[in-house]
């Protein structure tokens, strides 16, 4: 939905004001209602889906490989695909590298491992169907639940394989679920003094500037930087904006882990 | 991960089979949709529920209800079917066979699908039994897996087996649910201990095989043939025979899969030593020679023949080839069957690192010395086990115990170990050659495990020890199956080739027939061994009007008769060959097509694929040309009658002309064969004369060479050559061929050294050439025979030539190191060669004739296909040579004569002699050569053995290739009551 100036104007000042009055109701801190489902794809180690109200939905599908560690170092693969955008598009790669960097930084790769030389690599394969406001949100959710419904097949031979060579063998059915700690990615739009959480479309579009926070275990981590949302309105980032997203996020990311984990 | 069913549509229901194949130590998720349906009928007759479900398959058949409505009573009277779990099939497939028991059986799929897996050919074997159901026998297949009833899904936690035993169970209870109105009985049959007693626990009527035939009427006459296993139901004497003795646990399959891969473990097949059955080699790829494995506890439990993983031992257990003789026979003989003994040997763990350190050395250390490098057996990928045959080992029996008692086996085939079986009729078959099975040689026990399966009949019967040779051999020998013979033209005798070639009625029945040539004016005629009745080739000359000759060699047109993918020519292929023993033949293609169709017999009409030449007076090729085509031979000669032909001056028709330039033309051949290099090797071949009433063997001969044996083969090699060149042309990638490898150097290496000790002479490697010059240089002026001799012993040091695909080989390896080719195939003997058979059909497509059916294109057919050949033609050949043997035996049985020997192995403990004019070659073992045994010494550098001798107590040398007077006579062995030469110096 394309607004005019005049519109974008009122918008803008209104998420401006004090508390900041959003289009559809919402409270700063509050999420647009999403739904999950999760293992939903055979032959997928892990799977989930997330559908936003706002009609954005996203696919997440992850499996698994053994590689020897010697060779191939990285154990985590994003692949990012948005409908409507092409794969070398900035939006597109600048979100691959961004869940890139997180997950193979963040993520540990000691649950991964399986024996002394080998470990199971992961690829994450993300699809957006269709997104109508900023899907990163969205595809952290996605990805967090995806990991979390992950199983994978379990190791019977033995995991010392160091000085006596063994081809990991696995049972047939059996599959362990995969415990590891999925870092989240929050975005925050500000307008003027005011930070709001989850920003919808319309209010991307009138946003003073955007903020990605990432949360790991408890804690808020790197990286911490700036999205632009829009062109026009996009504006320097003040040191107490940045402090107020740090805070909100501290203080949303624990009640929505416990609702994905619910 | 929760699996749904589906309703698709009536009486069908979609499911989901998930897995993780774990594969190159990879996991991969697999998920597989699976269908269930409603319309599986119980296939019973009794059941009056199932008429109505059923639906016509994909030929529009209606399913046999085949499961008898009056099924056989128990000894209690109820009337019963049986479910058989997968385990009971493979320990006592033989049972299953036997008429006397197991009247209807219901095998589940998934019971099926297991056997499938674990062993073909009992697979096979089950689903004759499935397709041959009648009145005695009814087997059917229930589809448990595709049935919605009976279908279950696999738990969390449940192992696969589990899973598949519940299915198992399952199956049973809805048989048992849905013939209850019938009255009657459905009974579970499992050698599964867990099986059993959740069987038991669910209410199902269930038990163990031994259980189930106590329960039968006629059990008494069943219960020897039950095998022998290690049942859960440990028998007391049993605990006995399990004590101490264990051999060395088998690797996992990880350790197997990562060794391999990291380069720390081998595979191979291991070949046990003719002369020691503790020791074994296998033949590694990287290793320039075999790899020793030592003893009982390194071989581990392999037997000859089985694909086997080894790990090399440390340096210090490194060791020369063992020169002590060891025959399962004689040693331990007095070894009792109830109980073994052993000791414990402690080891310590060597690294991957260290040990890929050794192999290094143990590359560099085959290279130079005497030690060798040794390995021990740490897992068997697949075994050879099949039938055996043997007969009881006396002392192993008690003969006042008239029950069931433990005996050993032992067997006809030297290097392979004493078989423990349970009997109750030990007495009885005491002297008998009897066929019995392995069934599992758990590590606890020292000898394997068997069971009695039938007999053959008295040790030393003409019937007993061919039907045992063939049976050792592996040699297909029964009748032609009925579908088999179906497939034979229909006029059988009667049939006739078309007098005209143009007759429409003829063409309309064969539409092929215009593209065959009608060679009936050619003056052709067949030679071949006296009273040859399967005639594969004829042959004819023509002088053409400009000098040259056209030569023509005609070879029976089998594939006329032999189509492809037909069940004749499933069977031709898997048999092969045909076998020839001393009294009879195992023919490759039922006889109305060997001796009478396809053999080109003369005076009629038949089918012949020809190959014309026109050759120069050199005998150089200046045109060939292939045709199928119709021709009358003139006459059929033995070899000895067209040798008489051709050197009588007054015959001088066209004929005896013919013959003669063919004589002249083979010489020049020949000639030119031998320029480039081609060998002549020889094996001391033996023919036995049969007394033509009694047909009891009367005279051994050495077989006589005429001119006329060469002049058929080397027309034939040329044959052969020209279709090789031909149908490589035609197909590059599977082109059916055979070729004979150089042999490596190591081979000749003990052999050069003998000669060059002994006599100072050598035998060149650089190429045939050199190596066929050098043997020609091996003479001994004092003893003609030496030569002879050095040939055997160099044919011994050759590798075997082999059937391949032209895609399996470069070009260069093309090559037939002794015929001194470069491209050779077997064209010439379709009726008894199966080889022949598929270059035929590769020749005809090649000259247009007709399309080559798919399975001659296609490598992995082909591979398949030479393996079968390669194997079943060394069985054949052995199957010959130990009829001969046989034979041999008989002949001295009857004259005890001494007659010259040479010694060709020279053990620590005996010496192997061969008697050339038998052509057996036996052990004399120290015991009988002296009285003295302490006085033996053995040099194995120089090949002597020296012992006192007799009583003048005075030193006698013998060496490798000494001439020696022995005395020859046959004795029965009393171990393995085989009857063979035996040799005594004197």
């Amino acid at each position: 939905m394309v607004l005019s100036i005049t519109e974008k104007l009122y918008l803008h000042e209104s998420l401006a004001s004090k508390p900041p009055a959003r289009p559809d109701g919402r409270n700063a801190d509050q999420f647009r209602p999403i739904e999950i489902f999760t293992d939903f794809l055979p032959t997928s180690n892990g799977s989930s889906k997330i559908v936003a109200s706002d009609g954005t939905e996203c696919i997440v599908s992850i499996k698994c490989k053994v590689v020897d560690r010697a060779v191939e170092e990285e154990l985590v693969v994003v692949d990012v695909d948005i409908a409507g955008h092409r794969d070398d598009s900035t939006l597109v790669q600048g979100i691959a590298s961004i869940l890139n960097r997180l997950l193979v930084s963040q993520m540990d790769q000691m649950s991964l491992r399986l024996t002394k030389k080998y470990s199971f690599k992961l690829f994450i394969d993300v699809l957006v169907l269709s997104s109508y406001s900023h899907p990163l949100t969205l595809i952290s959710l996605a990805i967090y639940s995806a990991l979390n419904s992950t199983q994978l097949p379990t190791l019977i031979s033995s995991d010392d394989d160091l000085d006596v060579a063994e081809l990991p063998t696995f049972h047939d059915y059996d599959m362990s679920k995969l415990n590891v700690k999925v870092p989240l990615l929050f975005t925050l739009a500000i307008c003027g003094k005011n930070v709001i959480v989850d920003p919808a479309a319309s209010e991307s579009d009138v946003a003073n500037n955007g903020v990605l926070v990432t949360w790991n275990d408890g804690k808020v981590v790197a990286p911490v930087r700036t999205l632009g949302l829009n062109e026009d309105y996009v504006r320097g980032i003040c040191p107490q904006s940045l402090v107020d997203s740090i805070r909100m996020v501290e203080e949303l990311a624990p009640k929505i882990l416990k609702a994905l984990d619910n | 991960m929760v699996l749904q069913r589906k309703r698709l549509a009536d009486g069908l229901t979609v499911t989901q089979k998930v897995f993780v194949r774990s594969r190159n130590g990879g996991a991969t998720k697999i998920v597989r949709e699976h269908y269930l349906r409603r319309d599986i009928p119980c296939l019973s007759k009794a059941c009056k529920k199932c008429i109505n479900i059923v639906v016509p398959d994909a030929k529009n058949e209606l399913p046999t209800f085949v499961l008898s409505e009056n099924p056989a009573k128990l000894a209690n009277g109820s009337r019963h079917y049986v479910v058989l779990d997968a385990n009971i099939v493979l320990q006592a497939i033989d049972l299953l066979e036997n008429p006397a028991c197991f009247s209807d059986v219901i095998i589940p799929q998934i019971a099926l699908d297991e056997i499938r897996n674990k062993s073909y050919p009992i697979y096979t074997r089950l689903r004759t039994l499935c397709r041959d159901s009648d009145d005695t026998k009814r087997v059917i297949v229930f589809h448990n897996e595709f049935s919605e009833e009976t279908f279950v899904e696999r738990l969390q936690g449940e192992s696969i087996n589990d899973r598949n035993d519940r299915a198992i169970r399952r199956t049973c209870s809805w048989y048992a649910q849905h013939l209850k109105e019938y009255a009657i009985n459905v009974l579970l049959v499992t050698n599964d201990r867990g099986n059993l007693e959740h069987a038991i626990k669910e209410g199902l009527n269930a038990k163990s095989l031994a259980d189930y035939v106590e329960l039968l009427s006629n059990s008494d006459d069943i219960k020897d043939a039950l095998p022998n296993l290690e049942t859960f139901r440990s028998k007391d004497k049993d605990l006995e025979a399990r004590s101490e003795f264990k051999f060395p646990d088998y690797y996992s399959t990880a350790r197997i899969m990562g060794g391999i891969k990291s380069g720390v473990l081998y595979q191979g097949s291991v070949q046990i030593s003719e002369y020691n059955f503790l020791e074994g080699s296998v033949s590694l790829p990287n290793f320039s020679k075999p790899v020793l494995i030592l003893g009982q506890k390194n071989l581990n439990r392999a037997f000859n023949g089985d694909q086997v993983v080894v790990e090399l031992l440390p340096q210090v257990e490194w060791k020369a080839p063992s020169t002590v003789v060891l025959d399962s026979e004689h040693f331990d003989v007095n070894d009792n069957p109830d109980g073994d003994e052993g000791q414990t040997v402690e080891e310590e763990t060597i690294s991957d690192k260290q040990r890929r350190l050794l192999v290094q050395d143990a590359i560099r250390t085959q290279k130079s010395g005497k030690v060798q490098p040794t390995a021990r057996v740490v897992s068997i990928t697949r075994r050879s086990w099949r039938q055996y045959v043997g007969q009881i080992a006396p002392t192993s029996i008690d003969l006042q115990n008239g029950g069931t008692q433990n005996a050993f086996v032992v067997l006809m085939d030297k290097s392979l170990p004493k078989i423990r079986i349970r009997t109750r009729r030990a007495k009885e078959l005491l002297g008998k050659r009897i066929v019995v099975t392995v069934d599992s040689w758990p590590d606890t026990y020292k000898y394997p495990l068997g069971h009695f399966v039938r007999e053959l009949g008295d040790v030393e019967s003409v019937e007993a020890e061919t039907e045992a040779l063939l049976l050792e051999h592996d040699v297909e020998y029964r009748p032609f199956s009925k579908k088999v013979l179906e497939c034979l033209p229909a006029d059988g005798d009667e049939w006739k080739a078309p007098e005209d070639l143009s007759d429409p009625e003829a063409i309309s029945k064969d539409p092929l027939l215009p593209k065959r040539r009608d060679l009936r004016d050619k003056l052709i005629c067949s030679i071949d061994p006296p009273g040859c009745v399967d005639i594969d080739d004829a042959l004819h000359a023509k002088q053409l009007p400009n000098g040259n000759w056209e030569i023509g060699v005609h070879i029976a047109d089998v594939t006329h008769f032999v189509k492809a993918n037909t069940p004749l020519d499933a069977e031709g292929a898997s048999r092969s060959t045909s076998v020839y023993l001393v009294d009879k033949r195992i023919d490759m293609l039922p006889m109305l097509l060997g001796t009478n169709l396809c053999s080109l017999k003369p005076y009629v009409d038949r089918f012949a694929f020809s190959i014309l030449w026109e050759l120069d007076g050199d005998a150089n090729i200046v045109n060939v040309d292939f045709t199928k085509s119709v021709i009358k031979s003139r006459e059929a000669f033995s070899y000895e009658r067209a040798q008489l032909r051709i050197d009588d001056p007054n015959q001088k028709d066209e004929l005896t002309e013919g013959m003669r330039a063919l004589l002249q033309l083979s010489i020049k051949l020949k000639q030119k064969r031998l320029d480039a290099g081609a060998l002549n090797l020889a094996s001391p071949e033996v023919k036995v004369h049969m007394d033509s009433e009694t047909s009891d063997p009367g005279e051994v001969e050495i077989k006589k060479l005429l001119a006329t044996n060469s002049l058929v083969e080397e027309f034939m090699l040329l044959a052969n050559q020209s279709v090789a060149r031909k149908i490589y042309d035609a197909f590059p990638q599977t082109a059916m061929l055979r070729r004979h490898a150089a042999p490596p150097a190591t081979n000749f290496e003990i052999l050069n050294e003998m000669l060059q000790l002994r006599k100072g002479m050598s035998i060149s490697l650089e190429s045939s050439k050199a190596l066929a010059a050098s043997l020609d240089r091996c003479v001994d002026p004092n003893d003609p025979y030496f030569n002879t001799l050095v040939r055997i012993a160099s044919t011994r040091c050759m590798m075997a030539a082999q059937y391949f695909y032209s895609g399996a080989y470069s070009y260069a390896d093309y090559r037939h190191y002794g015929l001194a080719v470069g491209i050779y195939t077997h064209f010439t003997s379709p009726i008894r060669r199966y080889c022949d058979v598929v270059a035929h059909r590769q020749l005809a497509a090649a000259i247009g004739y007709e399309p080559l059916d798919l399975s001659h294109r296609d490598k992995s057919k082909m591979e398949f296909m030479c393996r079968n050949m390669n194997k079943k033609h060394r069985n054949a050949q052995f199957a010959g040579r130990a009829s001969i043997e046989y034979y041999v035996g008989q002949v001295m049985r009857n004259n005890e004569s001494e007659e010259i020997g040479y010694v060709i192995r020279v053990f620590h403990n005996g010496i192997v002699v061969l008697v050339p004019k038998f052509g057996v070659e036996g052990l004399i073992r120290l015991e009988n050569l002296t009285d003295d045994e302490q006085s033996a010494e053995f040099r194995a550098e120089e090949f002597k053995l020296s012992f006192k001798q007799g009583a003048s107590k005075e030193m006698k040398d013998i060496y490798i290739f000494d001439k020696v007077n022995v005395q020859v006579k046959s004795i029965l062995d009393p171990v393995t009551s085989k009857r063979k030469a035996q040799l005594l110096l004197k």
